[in-house]
C-alpha cells in the first residue's frame, strides 16, 4: 500500500502545480506581476484546494455508502443524498439565508438517507438492487422540486441557477477550510474504526458475533457519507459518480481494505477532481469555464453503463 | 472456573409460532455436542439463541454465568459462531479474511504481530497457506467454508457454535476438520456445538448427540447408546446400524428401503 499512496501522493502534486499553473490566465510561478499574485492567491489557489477537498470528500463518502449499502454502484449521487442535499441548499437560497446552505443541505440528505435507508431494508438486511430504486425515486422527487422552488421563486431564480451549475469558480479560503476540517475529522474517526468497517462487509450474523455493533456503525458510517456530501454539495454544487469511479479504480489495483482504500481514496479523489476542474477551464478555447459537473457526469455516465455491462468481471471485486 | 460450558432449563424459544423446548442440558468444557434433526426441526433457531439473536425463557448459563448478564464484547470473545449462509461482499484475500476472526481479541486496537502469527499457524495447520493472497470471492463454494471455519476457529473462543460446517466439504475435509476439533478441545479446552446433517458423523466424532423434532428433544444421550430404533424413528426412515467392535465410538448407518418402496 505504502507505494501505492507514494504514487498518488506524486500524481496529486503534480495535478496539484499543473493546476496553479493553466488557466484563463497563464502564470509562471516563479515571475509574478501583482495581477498574477492576486490571482493566484485570491482565485486559483483556493480554488484548487476546493477541488481538491470535494474530490475526496465525494470519494470517501461514496466508499462509506458503498460499505454501509454492499453495494459498488452507491455513492453520494445514486443513493439520492447529493440531490436532497441540493434541495436543502436551493430551499435555504429561496428564503434567503445563505449562510445556512451548508446546514440545510446536512439535514436535507440525512433525511433522504434515511427514507433510502428505510425503503431498502427488510429487517435489518439492505437489498441492493432496491437502494438504487429508491435513489433513483428521492433524485427525481429533488429535482422536481427544485424546478417547482424555481417556477415559484422567480426572484431568486439566478442565484439558484448560478448556484445549480456547480463547480469551484467561488472558492473562498474559508470555504477550503471548512471542506478540509470535515475531510480530517472523518477521515481521522475512520481510521479508528478500519477492522469494524471491513467486517461489516460480512453477513450480519458474522459481524455481529464477531463483537462489532453492525446496526450502529451502519449508521455512524452513514452520518460521515452525508455530512462529507453536504459539506461538497453545499461548496460546488452537485458533481456526480466521482464517488463512484475513482473507489472502482482503487478496488481494481486490489486496493480492498478500508485502510487502503480510504487513504488512497482521498489522494485519488483531490487528484481526480482537480484534474476535472483543470479540463473544465482549459477544454473550451473561447475562454469559457464547461461546469465541472457536466463533466463528471458525462465522464461518469458513461463509467456507470460500462459497470453494469462488465458486471461478471465486478464480481471479482465485489459481489452484487 | 468450573467445568460447565453449556447449561440450559426450562430453556424455551418462541418464534412466529414455532416454539422450541429443552427441558434440561448440560454439556462440559472440551466436550463436543452435535445437533440433529430434520429440516424446522429447531436446530437453527437452538444456535441463534446460543449466539445471542433470539431471545429465550428460562435459564442459559454460559461459563457458569447467566447469559443474560454478559454484555455483546464479552459475549464476542467467549463465542465464535458461524452461521449456515454466512458471506463476504468484499474480496479480501484468504489471509485478512481469516484474521478478521481475532477481531474480538484485539478490542478495537488493531491487529498485533501476535493475531498475524497464529493466524497464520492456523492457516498452515488447515492447508489454506497456498490461498493466503487469493481473493476470497475467486474461491470455490467448499474453499469458502474452509475459510470461514478457519475465521471461525482463529477466535480461538472457548465456546464453538456451528451451523452445517460440513454441508460444503468434500469427505476429506469433513475429516479433517473433525481432527481439528479434536486438537482444540484436547489443547484449549473448546466446547463444540455443531448443527450437523451428517448423522454417521454425529454418532461417530461427538460427545452428545441431540435429536429435536418440531423444536421438542427426542434424544439426547452419548451416541454408543443411541438405538437402531430410536436413530429410525427420529429420521422417519428406517436405518440399520453398524457398529465396529474394538473401534468405538464408529458406527455408521444404512437407511433401508420400506417395503412398500421395495414392491414399487
Amino acid at each position: 500500500m505504502k507505494k501505492q499512496l507514494l504514487l498518488l501522493f506524486f500524481v496529486f502534486l503534480v495535478s496539484f502545480f499543473l493546476a496553479i499553473d493553466k488557466g484563463a490566465v497563464s502564470v509562471n510561478i516563479f515571475h509574478l506581476t501583482p495581477l498574477q499574485r492576486d490571482i493566484l492567491l485570491s482565485v486559483r489557489i483556493p480554488r484548487v484546494i476546493l477541488a481538491a477537498g470535494v474530490g475526496a470528500c465525494l470519494v470517501v463518502a461514496g466508499i462509506l455508502f458503498q460499505y454501509v449499502l454492499q453495494n459498488p454502484l452507491a455513492d453520494s449521487f445514486t443513493t439520492g443524498a447529493s440531490s436532497c442535499a441540493a434541495l436543502g441548499a436551493v430551499v435555504a437560497l429561496v428564503i434567503g439565508l445563505r449562510f445556512m446552505i451548508f446546514p440545510f443541505a446536512l439535514i436535507f440528505s440525512l433525511l433522504g438517507l434515511l427514507v433510502v435507508y428505510k425503503i431498502s431494508s427488510v429487517k435489518g438486511k439492505v437489498i441492493p438492487i432496491t437502494v438504487l430504486l429508491a435513489g433513483i425515486v428521492l433524485s427525481t422527487f429533488s429535482s422536481a422540486s427544485i424546478s417547482l422552488i424555481k417556477f415559484v421563486a422567480q426572484d431568486s431564480i439566478t442565484s439558484i441557477v448560478f448556484w445549480l451549475m456547480g463547480g469551484f469558480q467561488n472558492a473562498t479560503p474559508f470555504q477550503d477550510l471548512l471542506v478540509f476540517l470535515i475531510l480530517f475529522v472523518v477521515v481521522f474517526r475512520l481510521s479508528q474504526l478500519f477492522p469494524a468497517i471491513d467486517i461489516i462487509s460480512f453477513d450480519d450474523f458474522t459481524a455481529i458475533s464477531s463483537g462489532v455493533d453492525v446496526y450502529r456503525l451502519r449508521k455512524e458510517l452513514m452520518f460521515y457519507g452525508a455530512l462529507l456530501t453536504a459539506v461538497s454539495v453545499a461548496f460546488s454544487g452537485v458533481i456526480g459518480f466521482v464517488g463512484l469511479i475513482v473507489p472502482h479504480i482503487l478496488r481494481l489495483l486490489k486496493l480492498i481494505k478500508a485502510r487502503q482504500i480510504v487513504f488512497c481514496g482521498v489522494l485519488a479523489g483531490a487528484s481526480f477532481m482537480i484534474i476535472a476542474d483543470l479540463l473544465s477551464r482549459v477544454l473550451l478555447s473561447s475562454g469559457e469555464e464547461l461546469p465541472v459537473g457536466v463533466l463528471t457526469s458525462t465522464i461518469g455516465g458513461g463509467f456507470f453503463l460500462y459497470l453494469l455491462i462488465q458486471r461478471k468481471k465486478s464480481i471479482d471485486q465485489w459481489e452484487v | 472456573m468450573g467445568s460447565v460450558a453449556i447449561s440450559l432449563k426450562n430453556f424455551k424459544v418462541s418464534n412466529q409460532g414455532f416454539t422450541l423446548e429443552i427441558p434440561t442440558l448440560e454439556l462440559n468444557k472440551g466436550k463436543s455436542i452435535a445437533i440433529c434433526g430434520a429440516n424446522g426441526s429447531g436446530k437453527t433457531t437452538l444456535l441463534l439463541a446460543l449466539a445471542g439473536f433470539v431471545s429465550f425463557e428460562g435459564t442459559y448459563r454460559l461459563l457458569e454465568r447467566d447469559f443474560r448478564e454478559l454484555k455483546r464484547d464479552e459475549l464476542a470473545r467467549l463465542t465464535a459462531y458461524l452461521p449456515q449462509e454466512s458471506r463476504l461482499s468484499l474480496g479480501f484475500d484468504v489471509f485478512y479474511t481469516v484474521l478478521t476472526g481475532r477481531y474480538p481479541l484485539t478490542r478495537g486496537r488493531g491487529y498485533r504481530k501476535e493475531d498475524e502469527l497464529a493466524t497464520n499457524r492456523l492457516l498452515k495447520r488447515l492447508d489454506l497457506l497456498k490461498f493466503k493472497d487469493r481473493s476470497f470471492l475467486n474461491l470455490s463454494g467448499g474453499e469458502k467454508k474452509r475459510v470461514l471455519l478457519a475465521r471461525t476457529l482463529n477466535k480461538e473462543a472457548p465456546i464453538v457454535l456451528l451451523d452445517e460446517p460440513f454441508s460444503e466439504l468434500d469427505l476429506f475435509y469433513k475429516m479433517e476438520f473433525l481432527k481439528i476439533f479434536e486438537e482444540f478441545k484436547r489443547s484449549q479446552g473448546t466446547t463444540f456445538v455443531c448443527v450437523i446433517h451428517e448423522v454417521e458423523l454425529a454418532l461417530s466424532y461427538f460427545d452428545l448427540v441431540l435429536y429435536l423434532q418440531n423444536g421438542k428433544v427426542k434424544i439426547l444421550k452419548p451416541p454408543h447408546l443411541i438405538e437402531e430404533k430410536e436413530l429410525s424413528c427420529v429420521n422417519s426412515i428406517k436405518v440399520k446400524l453398524f457398529k465396529i467392535r474394538n473401534y468405538e465410538p464408529f458406527a455408521f448407518y444404512l437407511p433401508v428401503p420400506d417395503k412398500k418402496f421395495d414392491s414399487a
